[in-house]
C-alpha cells in the first residue's frame, strides 16, 4: 500500500518527461504552420517556372526549396501542416462529440435501447469506409468539409463502444446510485456524473485518433481525393514529392518526415497522457 | 526458544515524511501465538512482508529480523527461499488474489510439495488431499480439482491455509484471514487455526483489525499506531489494564455484544415504512440454449417500521440484505409486493417516483469512496440535492443549508474544495451521510455504512446517525453482518436467511433469547473482545459448518446447517409466525430453549 505512490511518482516523472517533449514538439510545428507563411516572402501557389525543382538553400528564403511548378515548398509545407493539423483536430472534435453522446447515451440506458444502439454501430463499422468515403468525395464536389465529416464519421464509432463501456462500468458505481436516488433525472446524470469520470480515457483516446485522422486525411489526398489545389496538404505534398522523387528528393522526404514526425508526437502523447491518467483513476 | 526476534524494525519509504513502521521491537516464542492489532495504516501488514521479505524494491528498511537466530533482513531472495514456505508462510487477507487463477488447487498444492521436494511425484497428489482434509474442506476430493472462483471465499481461504501448511512450518503469518469472510465462516476458520495449532505447535502471527478475534484467538498481543508500537503484553493483561491512551480508545470502540441495547423509541400506532410481501427475482443472464433461470433473492417479506425507530437487518453474504435495501428505494424493481410510505403505496422502480417521495427515502452505502464522484467538489456534492429539491432558492440560503448539514456530521468547512479521494474514509462517509440528511428524509437505509471503516471511526459514524435520529425523529434501516453494531444501535432486529426472515425480535430479547437456531448460530460466530470470557457452555456443536451457496434445499431453506433438525424440517416450510412476541419460522422455535 505504501509502495503506490513511489511507484507512481517514477511513473509520472517518465510519462511526463514524454509528454512534455511530444506536447512542445507539437506546438513548435503548429506556431510554425500558423505563422510560417506570413513571415516568408513567398506564397503557396504562386508559381515560378524559371526556379523549378531548386535544392533547399539560405538563399532567397528556399529554405525548403522549390517543386515542379517552382512553388516555394516551405511555404507549402506550413500550410499543408495547417490543413492537415486542422483536418485531424475538427475530425476529432467531430468524433469526440458524437461518439460521446451516443456511447453514453447507449451505456447508461442499458437494455433493449443499448442493444439496438450498439447493433447500429456494428453495422456502421461492417461498411468498408475507406471505399464509401472515396465515393463521396467522386460524387460530391471535393472540399474541406466533407473531408472533416467524412473523417469524423469513422472516428466516432470507436469512441462511442469505449464510451459506452465505461459508462456500463460507472452506472454500476454506487454515486450513480446516490445521484438516482436524490432525484438526479437521467439526462442531468449522464452529464454530470457520467460524462466527467469518462474525461481521462475520453482525452487519451483523442489524442490518439488524431494521429488516425491524419492518416486518413493523408491517404486521401496521396489518392487525389483530399485536397485541391493549389490548396495542399502534408499527403497531398507527398504525393507530389514521390512523382520527383529522383531529381528532388527534399520534395518528398521534408514533408514525409514532419508528417512522421507529428504523427509520432501524437502517439507519445497519447501514451503518455494514458500512463498520468491511469493510476490516478484506479486511485480515485 | 525464540523463533522470531524483530529488532528495531524500521520501514520507510522515500517521499513520505513518516516511517510505515518506527523502531518495531517484538519476538515470538516456538508454538506461541501473537496478535497483531491496529488501524488501517498502522503498519501491520509492512510488518508482515518485511519478515517474509516481500516488500517493493522502494521499502528502506533497517534492523534486524532473526529467525531461529538466522537473519533474514537484507538477504537475497534465494536465501530467503530456503526459509519461505518450508519454515515460515503466509495466509493473505484476499485469497481470491492470492491463489492462481488459471490453476486447479490441487496442481497449485502440488507445485509447491514437488517444488520443495516434500515428496516425490509419486505421492504428491495423495498429500494434496491430505493436506486438503485437514484444512476441512468439505469433498475434498472434488475440491482438488476446482479452480479458485469455483469455491466460496471460506473454502478458498481454507485452501490458501492448506497451500501454507505444505510443508509444515514452524510459523504461520496470516495478514487479516478473517476480514474478507462472513462473521460465520470466519468463526469456522478460526476454530480450524486453533485446531491446527493444537495438533501441531505450530506459531501463529495473526494480524487483525478486530479485538475479538485477537481476544479469542492469542495469548500474547501487540498493539500499533502508526507504525509505532504502542502496547505489548498478555491478552489478557491488555484488555483489563492497557496502558496507553490509544490502546483505551480502540478498546473502547470494539463493539460488544453485551453493549446496553438502546432505549426503545416512543410508540406510535401509525408505521412509517410499510413493506409487505417483497419479491425480488434475479434472472441469469440468457447462455447458450440454456433456460434462463430466475431465483428469488428476497422472498415474500414483510416488516414495518416505526418513525424513529432503527431496525437492523443481518444475515450472511448473500442473504438478500442489500437487494432488500435496494428494492425498497427503488434501484432495483420488485416482482411482486409493495413498499408503502405513510400509508402510501410508493412506485416500485426510483425513476416513477415523485421527487417527495425520493426525499423521504434515502440511503447511504458501503463504499464511502465509491458513493461519492470523483469529479466532484464535496460542496457541489452536498449542493447538488438542495439544488434540485429547492430550485428557488439563493446561493447564499443553499450554502447555507449546506453548512448547517456538514456541521451536524461533523464535516470541517475547509473540506468543501476537496475531491473525493482527498478524503479519509470516515470523512467520505460523512459527506455521504450529510448529501442524504441535507434532504431530510424520514427513512434513511445504511447499507454496510460502517463495515469499511476503522473501529474508532465507525463509533463515531454510528454515534452521528443516533444523534441525528434524536433530533431529526429519524427512522433508520441498518444493514450489517455485524451483529455487534446491532446490538449497539437497533431497536429491532431482523435476521434475514435466503430471502427470508428467520426471526424478527426486539434488540434485548434476540440477544437475550434467540428463538432460531440460526440466529444462535451467528450470536455464536461472533468474535469476543473480552478474553476473560469463558469458553461457550453449549458450543459442543462448534461453529456452524457450510455457507449461504448453491440451490435452496426443501423444506427449511436452513436445515442442512441445522444443529436442530428434524425429519420435519426437511419436508415442510416453516412459516413466520409468532412466539412470545417474537416472529420467528422455525418449527421448533416453542421447543427450543437456545440462551
Amino acid at each position: 500500500m505504501s509502495a503506490a505512490p513511489t511507484a507512481g511518482l517514477v511513473r509520472q516523472a517518465t510519462a511526463g518527461a514524454a509528454v512534455r517533449i511530444s506536447g512542445s514538439i507539437l506546438v513548435i510545428i503548429a506556431v510554425a504552420a500558423l505563422l510560417g507563411p506570413s513571415l516568408s516572402s513567398h506564397d503557396y501557389f504562386s508559381m515560378n517556372l524559371a526556379e523549378r525543382l531548386e535544392s533547399p538553400t539560405l538563399d532567397n528564403e528556399r529554405f525548403f526549396g522549390t517543386d515542379d511548378l517552382g512553388r516555394d515548398l516551405f511555404v507549402r509545407t506550413m500550410s499543408g501542416t495547417r490543413v492537415t493539423l486542422l483536418v485531424a483536430i475538427v475530425a476529432s472534435f467531430v468524433s469526440l462529440v458524437l461518439g460521446v453522446a451516443y456511447g453514453a447515451a447507449a451505456g447508461y440506458a442499458g437494455g433493449k435501447v443499448d442493444a439496438f444502439m450498439m447493433r447500429i454501430v456494428d453495422a456502421l463499422y461492417a461498411l468498408p469506409f475507406i471505399f464509401l468515403v472515396i465515393l463521396l468525395m467522386v460524387a460530391f464536389e471535393r472540399n474541406f468539409l466533407l473531408i472533416f465529416v467524412a473523417i469524423g464519421a469513422i472516428n466516432w464509432l470507436d469512441m462511442a463502444r469505449i464510451v459506452r463501456g465505461q459508462t456500463l462500468a460507472l452506472k454500476e458505481r454506487e454515486f450513480v446510485a446516490a445521484a438516482r436516488l436524490i432525484g438526479v433525472p437521467p439526462v442531468m446524470v449522464v452529464l454530470r456524473h457520467i460524462v466527467p469520470n469518462l474525461l481521462g480515457v475520453v482525452v487519451v483516446y483523442v489524442t490518439l485518433t488524431i494521429p488516425q485522422a491524419i492518416l486518413v486525411e493523408s491517404f486521401l489526398s496521396f489518392l487525389g481525393l483530399g485536397i485541391q489545389e493549389p490548396q495542399t496538404s502534408l499527403g497531398a505534398l507527398v504525393n507530389g514529392g514521390v512523382s520527383q522523387m529522383e531529381h528532388a528528393p527534399w520534395a518528398l522526404l521534408i514533408p514525409a518526415a514532419l508528417l512522421a514526425l507529428i504523427l509520432m508526437s501524437f502517439n507519445f502523447l497519447g501514451d503518455g497522457l494514458r500512463d498520468a491518467l491511469d493510476p490516478r483513476l484506479e486511485a480515485r | 526458544m525464540t523463533l522470531l526476534d524483530v529488532k528495531g524494525l524500521t520501514i520507510s519509504y522515500p517521499g513520505t515524511s513518516e516511517p510505515a513502521v518506527d523502531r518495531l521491537d517484538f519476538s515470538i516464542e516456538a508454538g506461541d501465538s501473537l496478535g497483531l492489532v491496529g488501524e488501517s495504516g498502522a503498519g501491520k501488514t509492512q510488518t508482515a512482508l518485511a519478515i517474509m521479505g516481500l516488500l517493493t524494491a522502494q521499502a528502506r528498511v533497517k534492523g534486524q529480523v532473526l529467525f531461529d537466530g538466522v537473519t533474514l533482513s537484507g538477504r537475497t531472495q534465494n536465501f530467503l527461499n530456503r526459509f519461505r514456505a518450508r519454515r515460515l508462510a503466509m495466509v493473505f487477507q484476499d485469497p481470491q488474489q492470492a491463489l492462481n487463477p488459471y490453476l486447479t488447487i490441487g496442481d497449485q498444492l502440488k507445485r509447491v510439495l514437488l517444488e520443495h521436494r516434500v515428496v516425490d511425484a509419486r505421492a504428491a497428489r495423495s498429500r494434496a488431499l491430505e493436506l486438503l482434509r485437514r484444512v476441512r474442506l468439505p469433498d475434498a476430493a472434488r475440491q482438488y480439482r476446482a479452480y479458485p472462483h469455483q469455491l466460496s471465499g471460506g473454502m478458498r481461504q481454507r485452501a490458501m491455509i492448506a497451500l501454507a501448511l505444505c510443508c509444515e512450518p514452524e510459523l504461520l503469518i496470516a495478514d487479516e484471514p478473517t476480514t474478507a469472510l462472513d462473521v460465520t465462516v470466519q468463526a469456522q476458520v478460526l476454530s480450524l487455526l486453533k485446531d491446527l495449532r493444537a495438533g501441531t505447535g505450530i506459531a501463529l502471527l495473526l494480524i487483525t483489525h478486530d479485538l475479538g478475534v485477537v481476544a479469542e484467538n492469542c495469548e500474547r498481543m501487540l498493539v500499533m499506531r502508526r507504525g509505532r508500537l504502542l502496547e505489548e503484553g498478555s491478552t489478557r493483561s491488555v484488555f483489563r489494564a492497557p496502558l496507553h491512551q490509544d490502546t483505551r480508545q480502540m478498546l473502547a470502540a470494539a463493539v460488544r455484544l453485551d453493549h446496553p441495547p438502546p432505549e426503545k423509541p416512543p410508540e406510535h400506532l401509525e408505521p412509517i415504512l410499510k413493506v409487505d410481501r417483497l419479491n425480488v427475482r434475479f434472472r441469469d443472464a440468457p447462455a447458450g440454449w440454456k433456460r434462463r433461470v430466475s431465483r428469488g433473492v428476497v422472498r415474500n417479506l414483510s416488516f414495518s417500521l416505526a418513525p424513529c425507530e432503527t431496525l437492523g437487518i443481518v444475515g450472511e453474504s448473500g442473504c438478500g440484505k442489500t437487494s432488500l435495501a435496494r428494492s425498497i428505494v427503488g434501484l432495483i424493481a420488485a416482482d411482486s409486493g409493495s413498499v408503502s410510505l405513510c400509508g402510501e403505496r410508493l412506485a416500485d422502480r426510483v425513476a416513477d417516483r415523485s421527487l417527495a417521495d425520493r426525499r423521504r427515502v434515502q440511503m447511504v452505502f458501503q463504499d464511502p469512496v465509491a458513493s461519492l464522484s470523483p469529479a466532484m467538489k464535496v460542496g457541489s456534492i452536498i449542493a447538488e440535492p438542495v439544488a434540485l429539491h429547492e430550485p428557488l432558492l439563493g446561493r447564499e440560503e443553499r450554502s447555507d443549508h449546506v453548512a448547517s448539514a456538514m456541521n451536524r456530521a461533523g464535516l470541517d468547512h475547509a473540506l468543501l474544495e476537496r475531491y473525493p479521494h482527498e478524503l479519509s474514509g470516515g470523512q467520505a462517509q460523512r459527506v455521504a451521510i450529510s448529501r442524504a440528511l441535507v434532504l431530510q428524509p424520514k427513512v434513511l437505509i445504511c447499507d454496510e455504512a460502517v463495515a469499511a471503516l476503522d473501529g474508532t471511526v465507525r463509533r463515531a459514524i454510528l454515534e452521528l446517525l443516533v444523534t441525528e435520529q434524536r433530533r431529526s425523529g429519524l427512522s433508520l434501516i441498518f444493514i450489517t453482518h455485524d451483529l455487534a453494531v446491532v446490538r449497539q444501535i437497533s431497536h429491532r432486529v431482523l435476521v434475514m436467511y435466503m430471502g427470508e426472515i428467520a426471526e424478527l425480535a426486539d434488540n434485548a430479547t434476540l440477544f437475550a433469547r434467540p428463538r432460531h437456531p440460526y440466529t444462535r448460530a451467528l450470536l455464536n460466530a461472533v468474535p469476543q473482545a473480552d478474553p476473560e470470557r469463558l469458553p461457550e457452555v453449549a458450543s459442543d456443536t462448534g461453529p456452524i459448518e457450510g455457507d449461504v451457496s448453491g440451490e435452496r434445499p426443501p423444506g427449511c431453506p436452513f436445515h442442512p446447517r441445522c444443529a436442530y433438525a428434524v425429519a420435519r424440517c426437511r419436508e415442510e416450510i416453516p412459516l413466520l409466525r409468532r412466539v412470545d412476541g417474537v416472529e420467528v419460522a422455525c418449527h421448533r422455535a416453542e421447543e427450543l430453549d437456545l440462551r
